[in-house]
C-alpha cells in the first residue's frame, strides 16, 4: 500500500528500543524452553502468581501460561489447532479457556512452541481470580507432571468498591503468601533470601510505574507509541518476569524515548487522524487488523486491559491519567515480609474490587473506558465479545451502548476467544472495520 | 449523467441504471457459484441491454454487497449501510431508520435528515433471521422458498421452535415432521423465528420512524406482519426491497 505524502500529517520513525525488547521476550521463552540446560529450575505460573517470591529461594525461571497460550495462538496456528485438538480430544470442552487449552495442549503434546520439549516444571504456583478456568489450569499441568501446587486464593466481587471487602481480601491475600514463602522453602529445600526477595519487589514496583508513565504519554497527540506495540512491552516486569535489573532498564529506556517522542511530535502512526481504544485481550492471531486500520489513519492508542495489568496508573482529578506514585514514591515502610507483600498487592492486585477490569460491574467498566476515551482524546472504539473469556465479554454490550449514547461510536466483533481462532471470521471481520471507518465518514488512504 | 449501482451478495446480483437520478432499468439474477466477479458482469451485461445502452455510456459506478471487491468495472466501492441509507430517504424522505435482511448479513441502521448515520447494528456470526436460514428451513420443508409466506397462512396451530441457532432450529423443524406437525403450522413457526431473532437485533439499537425494510427476507409477508407486530412500528417497504442496496449504490454514484 502506498500513501501518498499529502497524508502523512506527522513524523514518524521505529521505536530505538525495540530490538531490546524483543531480545528480551526472546530470552524469557528460550529461558523458560532450556532451564535446566541453564541450571535453572523450570516452574508453571498463573500470570498473576508471587513471582518475585521465587527469587527469594533460587534460579527459577517461570513460564506464565496465559503469556504462554497467547504466544502459541500468535505464532502458529497450526501448531495452536493442534493443542487445543489435543486438549479436547481428552475431554476438555471446547469453552474452556483458549490460552489454556493451548499450553494444555502442547503440554499433552510434550512440544514447547520454540522447539524442543515442554518444560517440565518443578512445582506449579496457582492464583485464582475471577477467571474460571484459569483458576484451575495450574491444577491440570500439576497433576500431569505429579509435581506440587500451591494456590493462592484471589478473591474479588462484583459490585462497586467496599473498603471493608476490600481490607479482608487484603489481609487474606497477604496471609495466603506468607504460607507460600513457607511453601516453598519446604518444596525447594531452602531459606528464603530475604534481601533478595525486597529487591526484586522494589525493581518490580519501579518497573510498573515506569510503564504507567509510557502508557500515560499515548494521552498526547500524535499518540507515541500504537497499541500493537504496547502489547510487545506490556508484559515485561508484569506477566513476563525474568531479568528484572534488565527490564527495569528497559523501561527507563523506553519511557525516555517516547518523551522525547512526545515532546518532537513523533507519530506511531503518521497518517494519525482517528484515535480509537479497546478493551479485552486483542485476537492474538489476528493483530494484523491494527495495521489494517491504520490504512484508515486510525490508530489504537490504548487500552484498559493493558494498562490495568502492565502498570500503575491512576485517573486525575483534571480528566487525564497518570502514572499512580508506588509504594517505595509514598514513603511506605518496606522492611518487614508482610510490608513488601502488601506493597506487591497494592501495585498488582489492585484495590477496589476485582482484579483489572474482572472486578468491576458493566457501569464500572462503562466508565473507566468512557473516562480513557476523553483522556487519550478518542475518536471511537472497538469492543470483542469473545464467547470463552466470558469475563472479558460480560457487559461488554452495555459498556458499547453508554459509550454509544455518550457519543462515541462503537463496534464489536466476535470469536471464540483470543488465543483460539476457532469461529473467527478474518473476512467478517475486516468488513465490519470498513463498515465501522466509512460509516464515519473515513475512506481508506490509499492511491 | 448515467449512473449505475450494482450489488454483489453471497445468493444474488442486482444491478440498477439511473439516468439523472431515475431508475432506466434493474436486474437481479442468482449469484450462480463461487465466481462472484463472472456474475456481476452477467449481470451487469443483461441490465445494459434492458437499459439499451453500451457500457461505456455510463458514467460511474458503485458496487457494494459482500462481493463488491469482485466487481472489476466499478468505479469506486461503499459499504452497505451507506448505500442502504441513500436509499431509503429516496424512496422514503420520511425515513430515518433502515433494518435490511439479506442472505447473510442483516443490519439496522439509523440515521438523519441528511443520511448521516447515527448508530448501526450488524448480525455478528449468528445466521438465525437471514435469508440463509429461511433458505434452509424451506429445503428441510420441502417447500419453494417463496411458498413459505403463502404456506403460513394456513396454520391452525401455534409451535414453537429454537430461534437462537440456525443449526438448533433444523433439527427442532426435523422434529416437528416426525411428529406429524402440519407443514403450515412449522411455516408459521419458521417465520416467527425469523421475526423473533429480527427484532432481537432492532431492539439493540433505537429506531426512529420511519422505518424502511429492504432485503429479499422482505417479501415474506408473515415475516414482515410479524415483525410489525413485535416491533410496533409500520414498516414501509419498496416495490423491489432486494434491490434497495444497488439503488442506493447507483444514487451515490449519481452524486459524484
Amino acid at each position: 500500500m502506498t500513501i501518498p505524502k499529502t497524508h502523512r500529517k506527522w513524523r514518524t520513525r521505529p521505536l530505538e528500543c525495540w530490538q531490546k525488547a524483543k531480545e528480551l521476550r526472546q530470552r524469557f521463552y528460550q529461558d523458560a524452553a532450556t532451564a535446566r540446560e541453564q541450571g535453572k529450575t523450570p516452574v508453571e505460573g498463573q500470570p498473576f502468581v508471587n513471582a518475585e517470591l521465587l527469587c527469594g529461594v533460587g534460579n527459577f525461571t517461570t513460564e506464565f501460561w496465559t503469556p504462554l497460550g497467547a504466544s502459541i495462538a500468535a505464532a502458529s496456528n497450526e501448531f495452536s489447532r493442534q493443542c487445543i485438538n489435543e486438549t479436547q480430544m481428552r475431554g476438555y470442552g471446547c469453552d474452556t479457556c483458549g490460552y489454556v487449552r493451548n499450553v494444555w495442549g502442547a503440554m499433552f503434546l510434550n512440544l514447547h512452541f520454540l522447539g524442543g520439549e515442554f518444560p517440565r516444571p518443578d512445582f506449579v504456583l496457582e492464583e485464582g481470580g475471577s477467571c474460571d478456568i484459569q483458576n484451575k489450569a495450574g491444577q491440570v499441568i500439576a497433576e500431569h507432571f505429579g509435581v506440587p501446587l500451591f494456590h493462592t486464593d484471589l478473591t474479588g466481587y462484583f459490585c462497586p468498591a467496599n473498603a471493608e471487602r476490600d481490607e479482608i481480601r487484603e489481609e487474606y491475600w497477604i496471609g495466603q503468601t506468607l504460607d507460600e514463602i513457607e511453601w516453598l522453602e519446604k518444596v525447594t529445600g531452602r531459606k528464603f533470601d530475604d534481601e533478595k526477595f525486597s529487591e526484586t519487589v522494589k525493581t518490580g514496583l519501579r518497573i510498573r510505574t515506569l510503564a504507567g508513565e509510557v502508557f500515560t504519554l499515548n494521552q498526547n497527540i500524535p499518540a507515541p507509541l500504537d497499541q500493537k506495540s504496547m502489547y510487545s512491552f506490556f508484559i515485561l516486569g508484569a506477566l513476563v518476569r525474568s531479568e528484572q535489573e534488565e527490564t527495569l532498564r528497559f523501561w527507563e529506556m523506553l519511557r525516555d524515548e517516547v518523551k522525547e517522542r512526545v515532546a518532537n511530535h513523533i507519530a506511531a502512526v503518521a497518517t494519525e487522524r482517528y484515535r480509537w481504544i479497546e478493551e479485552a485481550p486483542p485476537p492474538w492471531y489476528f493483530l494484523k487488523y491494527y495495521r489494517y486500520m491504520e490504512k484508515y489513519g486510525a490508530v489504537c492508542v490504548g487500552s484498559p486491559y493493558v494498562q490495568t495489568i502492565g502498570c500503575h496508573w491512576r485517573w486525575g482529578e483534571d480528566g487525564t491519567y497518570h502514572p499512580r506514585e508506588n509504594p517505595l514514591e509514598l514513603g511506605w515502610p518496606l522492611n518487614t515480609r508482610e510490608e513488601l507483600i502488601r506493597a506487591m498487592f497494592v501495585v498488582n492486585r489492585g484495590r477496589g474490587g476485582g482484579v483489572g477490569r474482572h472486578g468491576a460491574t458493566p457501569e464500572a467498566t462503562a466508565e473507566r473506558l468512557l473516562s480513557m476515551a476523553k483522556a487519550f482524546n478518542a475518536d471511537g472504539a472497538i469492543l470483542p465479545l469473545w464467547r470463552s473469556g466470558i469475563g472479558y465479554a460480560f457487559g461488554m454490550r452495555e459498556v458499547a451502548l453508554k459509550l454509544t449514547e455518550a457519543g462515541i461510536p462503537t463496534m464489536h466483533y466476535e470469536g471464540s476467544q483470543p488465543g483460539d481462532k476457532t469461529d473467527f471470521d478474518e473476512a467478517q471481520v475486516l468488513d465490519r472495520l470498513d463498515v465501522f471507518m466509512e460509516s464515519q465518514g473515513l475512506r481508506k488512504l490509499e492511491d | 449523467m448515467i449512473s449505475a449501482g450494482i450489488d454483489v451478495g453471497i445468493k444474488t446480483v442486482k444491478a440498477v441504471i439511473l439516468r439523472d437520478g431515475q431508475i432506466l432499468a434493474r436486474r437481479l439474477a442468482l449469484s450462480g457459484g463461487f465466481d462472484r466477479a463472472r456474475s456481476a458482469e452477467q449481470v451487469w451485461g443483461k441490465v445494459l441491454q434492458a437499459a439499451g445502452l453500451p457500457p461505456a455510456d455510463v458514467n460511474r459506478v458503485i458496487a457494494t454487497g459482500t462481493g463488491k471487491w469482485d466487481v472489476r468495472f466499478a468505479n469506486d466501492y461503499v459499504v452497505e449501510p451507506l448505500a442502504d441509507v441513500r436509499a431509503a430517504l429516496w424512496l422514503f424522505p420520511s425515513a430515518r431508520s433502515v433494518i435490511d435482511i439479506g442472505a447473510d448479513q442483516a443490519r439496522v441502521v439509523r440515521f438523519d435528515v441528511n443520511g448521516r448515520i447515527l448508530d448501526y447494528v450488524l448480525n455478528q456470526k449468528c445466521a438465525a433471521g437471514l435469508g440463509t436460514f429461511a433458505e434452509t428451513m424451506a429445503r428441510t420443508l420441502e417447500v419453494p422458498l417463496e411458498k413459505m409466506s403463502e404456506l403460513s397462512l394456513k396454520s391452525q396451530r401455534e409451535v414453537l421452535i429454537n430461534a437462537q441457532c440456525a443449526v438448533f432450529a433444523e433439527l427442532d423443524v426435523v422434529s416437528l415432521i416426525h411428529n406429524n406437525t402440519a407443514k403450515a403450522d412449522i411455516a408459521r413457526a419458521v417465520n416467527d423465528a425469523i421475526a423473533t431473532k429480527l427484532s432481537a437485533m432492532v431492539g439493540e439499537i433505537t429506531v426512529e420512524k420511519d422505518v424502511v425494510l429492504f432485503g429479499g427476507v422482505a417479501s415474506n409477508i408473515e415475516v414482515v406482519n410479524s415483525l410489525k407486530k413485535r416491533l410496533g412500528v409500520d414498516l414501509l417497504i419498496p416495490e423491489k426491497p432486494a434491490l434497495a442496496g444497488a439503488l442506493g449504490a447507483g444514487l451515490i454514484a449519481a452524486a459524484g
